[in-house]
């Protein structure tokens, strides 16, 4: 083993290595903060780059620009309430409102040191639990996954605001919406118009740009008041250790949520921020703060959606399945190496393995340091004034919108659903939920029918392995502890 | 659970209006789904099951969000207790509720009975709009025999023209 680890160094300390994580880190955060520039998209263009590179170097690019990314999200997401990337969009929920109330320095800080911790953890957990995690991952199939997402779906709970109600409406319409392209199982149409362009649904970016980022601007063009938009000349305290330390169980919570959550392929960071941020209200002493700028909230998100990170990686090099968009090219990396993934590398490349796996343990103290130099240019943003600040952001949202599949159509969308998260707002309808059942729609809609198929119609398929009855459980107590938590608030305020 | 239902009594007036206006609007949208997925989803002619159906998954979507805004409508209504006007009791709201689960399942039934339906949920908006009740049940009855004998009448002038030597 130590000879491993010593031919694993080698293979590292080399001053190029270094220097592309440092440059993969640095273009994922200014990607990753730019609404529109997904982290796929930025991993996808770096992959040229890495024909040149040796595989450390190559892989260590592209892991930098994802974990970088997966971080940068949030920038945008507090400052300027526009998740820069989907993971960011629960950030939005906290976020917002801490810059709004001048703590935006406080919120970035809170939001680096979770993605950091998170990052950190799940590269503990990569490192020393792949083998366990493959195995888990192995039995989630179809009905276990179903279940998983049914018990994820109580998370409209935690962001309904003060009805849930309106946000199960809210909630219902994601879902809806997410039915809308080619049916998966007998590709026949479903409310597409005959447009060719609702044939592969509606995208994602659009929408989410649309619901969080348009309404603000629509907000300030409408408002006759122009004080509540009134540049913040300061960008609030530092965090300090007291803040960090109330949230840090959370943190602990979030990645463990992101790390399970992120060997499971094809649910990705979204879904896990959301659900550590579920289960943060749920535990807290203060769940009222939430949504109102707690930064438990931002801490969560971020911890949630960081804790992924590492742990997409596990069914990539244990098992040669790709999570997700980012970990598909990165397979396509370790591949034009020459490299394949899967249990035989840990075999044949077992010193490049703890190479790339120590390079992303530094990646999450350098990720630190590049961090801290964000959050010193970005507050600035709270400065500029608003007759700028809203055209630009307009700016981005049409240039984000467009720049997925280079498609006029999106922008289309992208306005529709500004208008309809303006109507939201006016109406006080939460439009997070709407999110969150687009999102997990697809999944839950495919799971369930997978497993439908398998089991020839039966239900029972649902029952049959214990981690269904685990969640299954978790899913009824969930919904109990909503019911009881309601009850007493009508008992308290009745 | 009984907490729950008896939700209306901590709701101020102002939150009312909105459950009122959103529960309305989300009925519109759910009856709206009901007529979209016939025209809009299109099924194989071999489906293995009703659950594989391509219709089943929005039609089950259609049914949640429609008893989920009927129970924020429900919401808007003032409990006969608290001494503020009111339109229908919790009971009536109920019956409603009842009816419509009843239909919703049926997509067949549901599209025979569309218009019907449809003038139920107006002359329903038309109660929270402080329609006289009388006027309500008036208006539903009427509809609804002016759609059977429009029906009639029409599957007899068909039979006529049919009939009709050219």
């Amino acid at each position: 083993m130590t000879e491993v680890l010593l031919e694993s160094l080698d293979l590292l300390f080399l001053p190029i290595n270094f220097f592309v994580l440092v440059v993969g880190l640095a273009v994922g955060i200014v990607m990753g903060a730019i609404p529109g520039m997904t982290t796929p998209m930025a991993v996808a263009l770096a992959l040229p780059f890495t024909f040149s590179l040796s595989p450390v170097a190559g892989v260590l690019l592209l892991l930098g620009i994802y974990k970088g990314g997966l971080y940068g999200g949030s920038i945008s997401a507090i400052l300027i309430r526009t998740p820069g990337t989907p993971a960011a969009a629960c950030t939005v929920l906290d976020g917002g409102p801490l810059a709004q109330k001048g703590q935006s320095k406080k919120a970035l800080q809170m939001a680096l040191y979770s993605s950091c911790l998170a990052d950190f953890m799940s590269n503990l957990a990569l490192i020393g639990l792949t083998g366990y995690l493959a195995t888990l991952a192995l039995r989630f199939g179809p009905p276990e996954f179903f279940t998983l997402i049914l018990f994820s779906l109580t998370i409209v709970a935690a962001v309904a605001g003060k009805s849930l109600p309106l946000g199960l409406l809210s909630g219902l319409l994601g879902l809806v919406l997410a039915t809308v392209g080619l049916d998966i199982v007998y590709g026949t149409q479903r409310f597409v118009f005959g447009s060719p362009d609702l044939m592969a649904g509606l995208n994602f970016l659009p929408l989410l740009i649309g619901l969080f980022a348009i309404p603000e601007v629509i907000s300030y063009y409408a408002s006759k008041n122009n004080e509540e938009f009134r540049p913040i000349r300061h960008s609030g305290e530092q965090l300090s250790f007291g803040e960090f330390k109330k949230s840090i169980r959370t943190i602990f919570r979030g990645s463990v949520i992101g790390v399970v959550l992120g060997v499971i392929p094809g649910i990705g960071g979204a879904p896990a921020a959301f659900l550590s941020y579920s289960e943060a209200r749920r535990t807290s002493k203060t769940p009222e703060e939430f949504g109102n700028g707690s930064l438990e909230g931002v801490a969560a998100s971020e911890s949630g959606n960081s804790g992924v990170s590492g742990a997409t990686m596990v069914p990539l090099l244990a098992l040669g399945v790709p999570g997700d968009v980012t970990t598909a090219v990165i397979l396509g990396a370790f591949m034009i190496h020459g490299l394949r993934p899967g249990p035989s590398m840990f075999s044949e490349n077992e010193s490049m393995i703890y190479a790339i796996f120590i390079g992303l343990i530094f990646a999450s103290l350098i990720m630190l340091i590049l961090g801290f130099l964000a959050i010193r240019m970005a507050s600035k943003i709270t400065q500029v004034s608003p007759q700028y600040l809203y055209p630009t952001i307009l700016v981005f949202c049409v240039f984000g919108s467009y720049a997925v599949n280079s498609s006029s159509f999106d922008v289309l969308v992208m306005i529709i659903f500004g208008a309809l998260g303006y109507a939201f707002k006016r109406l006080q309808i939460p439009t997070a939920p709407l999110l969150i059942g687009f999102i997990l729609g697809p999944l839950l809609e495919d799971s369930f029918r997978q497993s439908i198929r398998i089991s020839d119609g039966s239900f029972f398929i649902f029952f049959q392995s214990y981690i269904c009855v685990l969640f299954w459980f978790l899913t009824v107590a969930s919904v109990g502890s909503i019911v009881r938590a309601r009850s007493k608030n009508l008992v308290l305020s009745g | 659970m009984r907490q729950i239902l008896r939700l209306g009594d901590s709701i101020s007036m102002a939150d009312r209006e909105l459950f009122r206006v959103v529960g309305v609007i989300f009925t519109l949208w759910a009856i709206l789904l009901f007529w979209m997925i016939p025209e809009y989803v299109r099924v194989p002619k071999a489906v293995d099951s009703p659950l594989l159906n391509p219709r089943f998954w929005p039609f089950t979507l259609a049914c949640l969000t429609a008893l989920v805004s009927l129970y924020s409508i429900s919401q808007s209504f003032v409990l006969p207790n608290s001494g503020a006007p009111w339109c229908l009791k919790p009971r009536e709201t109920a019956i409603l509720v009842a009816i419509f689960c009843v239909l919703a399942p049926i997509p067949y039934l549901l599209e025979e009975a569309g218009f019907v339906t449809v003038l139920a949920f107006v002359a329903l908006i038309l109660n929270y709009l402080k329609e006289k009740r009388w006027r309500l049940g008036l208006f539903v009855w009427i509809s609804a025999l002016s759609y059977v004998i429009a029906e009639f009448f029409s599957g007899f002038l068909g039979v006529l023209a049919e009939k009709w030597p050219s």
